[in-house]
């Protein structure tokens, strides 16, 4: 546990794992400067191989600043286990989002583009959770019994047997696609569903369209892949 | 200086103990020192496996507290010299010891020893904990049942995060015919899930009964296919390399006719 008296950002440890508590006053940089001092500094070696829980308070990330952090756990042998923001006024944070991403969506067409992403590079066991207030992409599986959920779209470069929520603010744009789409079971926003018996082949794409949960292949157009766009 | 492994699995049953007592069996048959540590506080078994229960005066929780030096409470195998035991208290519960101490007594081991065998209980709590505490590699043992799969997937995760990285997959009471007909998961598909080297597949094997009930370990016993198997899973341990022992469906003369003919066996 550190104690430093002025600092942005406090470090609990519990059962879990190690909690990193960030100042919502401070700026974003002061709390990058002091998570490097912390984890490269003598005290470094402590915290190596820690799972970390991240706090943020109210602040929102921005895709760049999620890397930076990620970033910073990964160089320092740290392993991020979740990254909570808007802990505060939970409700007022994601309502305003939504807003946001609505005028977003007029103009731009993918709400999804505007948040943060979270890259995973590992796969996923059971008992393993991910909760993060952005897009989730995983380069590995996730296995039954592992919990992914995300506000936005989620992504898997594996085998997807466990259970996934994407949109879990109830952003009814948001997707999941993996490799091989086998899940426990898939939520997106308020819908849920189970996958069929029969083993997919091919890299499958969940999203709604017309109040269900449909699933289509995921294929490679010339341009670009609009995964927005229900037909 | 040897090296602390531990057994383990997650879901009970699946055959931890027995595991860990035809490995070190088969390891001191191949003249290792070796020494069996019975984690399982208030459950013990690993002494009746290998038939040593009446042999028991001091356990774990004794040498933990002091109540006793550790050679006093190591008991030699009836078969092997260089074969011992430490088994587990079974008046107290797992809370008696903690990480440190089990770490501490790894190292002691592993002095003496060429291999210290640790069998963990089932579960992810604290018996789980101070099995892993002084290990150096890890074997999971898990069954062909979904269950057994999701429960070893969960430890290899709590493995990993405690820095015990890239253990073994033992894989358990395979019926080959029972997978021939698709009735049972086969092998690639659990390593496709578990995402782990295996280090060896033991069939189900009526010895296996027989021998535990007689606290004889199946691996003395040399017409045992599943001895066999354990006995391959320690030559691996010791670094040599052993091909997985194929599991062809015993024909018999009548079916192999009637494949002559044509006809679906």
């Amino acid at each position: 546990m550190n104690k430093d008296k002025k600092s942005s950002v406090t470090f609990k440890g519990n059962k879990d794992g190690l909690l990193v508590l960030c100042d919502e006053k401070a700026s974003w940089d002061e709390i990058l400067d002091t998570l490097k001092e912390c984890l490269q500094g003598k005290k470094g070696n402590f915290f190596e191989g820690a799972r970390v829980m991240v706090d943020l308070g109210t602040r929102t990330l921005k895709s760049e600043q999620a890397q930076a952090l990620w970033y910073i756990m990964e160089k320092n042998g740290l392993q991020i286990k979740s990254i909570k923001t808007g802990t505060d006024s939970n409700k007022r944070e994601i309502s305003r989002r939504e807003g946001r991403e609505i005028d977003v969506d007029t103009e731009n067409g993918d709400a999804t583009n505007q948040l943060p992403t979270l890259l995973i590079k590992r796969s996923m066991r059971s008992g393993q959770n991910i909760t993060f207030d952005g897009n989730i992409i995983i380069f590995g599986d996730v296995n039954p019994g592992a919990e992914i959920k995300a506000t936005g779209f989620i992504l898997i470069m594996g085998d997807l047997r466990g259970t996934v929520h994407a949109g879990a603010t109830g952003d009814e744009k948001a997707w999941v696609a993996a490799l091989h789409l086998q899940p426990t079971q898939l939520r997106l926003a308020g819908l849920i569903a189970t996958a069929p018996q029969e083993e997919p082949m091919l890299p499958e794409l969940a999203q709604i369209s017309e109040g269900m949960i449909v699933v289509k292949q995921l294929k490679k157009s010339t341009n670009h892949i609009d995964f927005n766009r229900g037909d | 200086m040897g090296e602390v492994i531990v057994i383990t699995s997650g879901k009970g049953g699946v055959g931890k103990t027995t595991t860990t007592a035809n490995i070190g069996t088969a390891l001191a048959s191949m003249d290792k020192k070796v020494v069996l540590l019975d984690t399982d506080i208030g459950l013990r078994n690993l002494d009746v496996v290998m038939g040593l229960e009446n042999r028991i005066v001091y356990d774990l929780v004794d040498v933990t507290h002091g109540n006793c030096r550790l050679k006093q409470a190591l008991i030699r195998d009836k078969r092997f010299d260089h074969l011992a035991l430490l088994p587990a208290a079974q008046t107290k519960d797992k809370t008696a010891v903690n990480t440190e101490q089990m770490f501490k007594l790894c190292q002691q081991l592993k002095e003496d020893y060429d291999y210290v065998l640790v069998d963990c209980p089932a579960g992810i709590e604290q018996g789980f904990k101070n099995a892993i505490a002084g290990a150096d590699k890890a074997l999971v043992v898990t069954t062909p049942e979904i269950a057994a799969v999701r429960d070893a997937d969960r430890i290899i995760g709590l493995l990993e995060a405690a820095e015990l990285p890239s253990p073994k997959l033992i894989i358990n009471r395979i019926r080959p015919d029972m997978v021939k007909t698709g009735d049972m998961m086969d092998i690639n598909d659990m390593i496709d899930i578990l995402a782990i080297e295996l280090a060896g597949v033991v069939p189900e094997d009526q010895t296996i009964v027989i021998s535990t009930n007689k606290g004889e370990p199946a691996v003395l016993d040399v017409n045992s296919k599943a001895g066999q198997a354990y006995r391959n899973i320690a030559k691996r341990i010791m670094g040599e390399d052993i091909p997985l022992m194929s599991f062809e469906v015993d024909e018999t003369i009548f079916s192999k006719f009637k494949k002559l003919m044509g006809f679906k066996s």
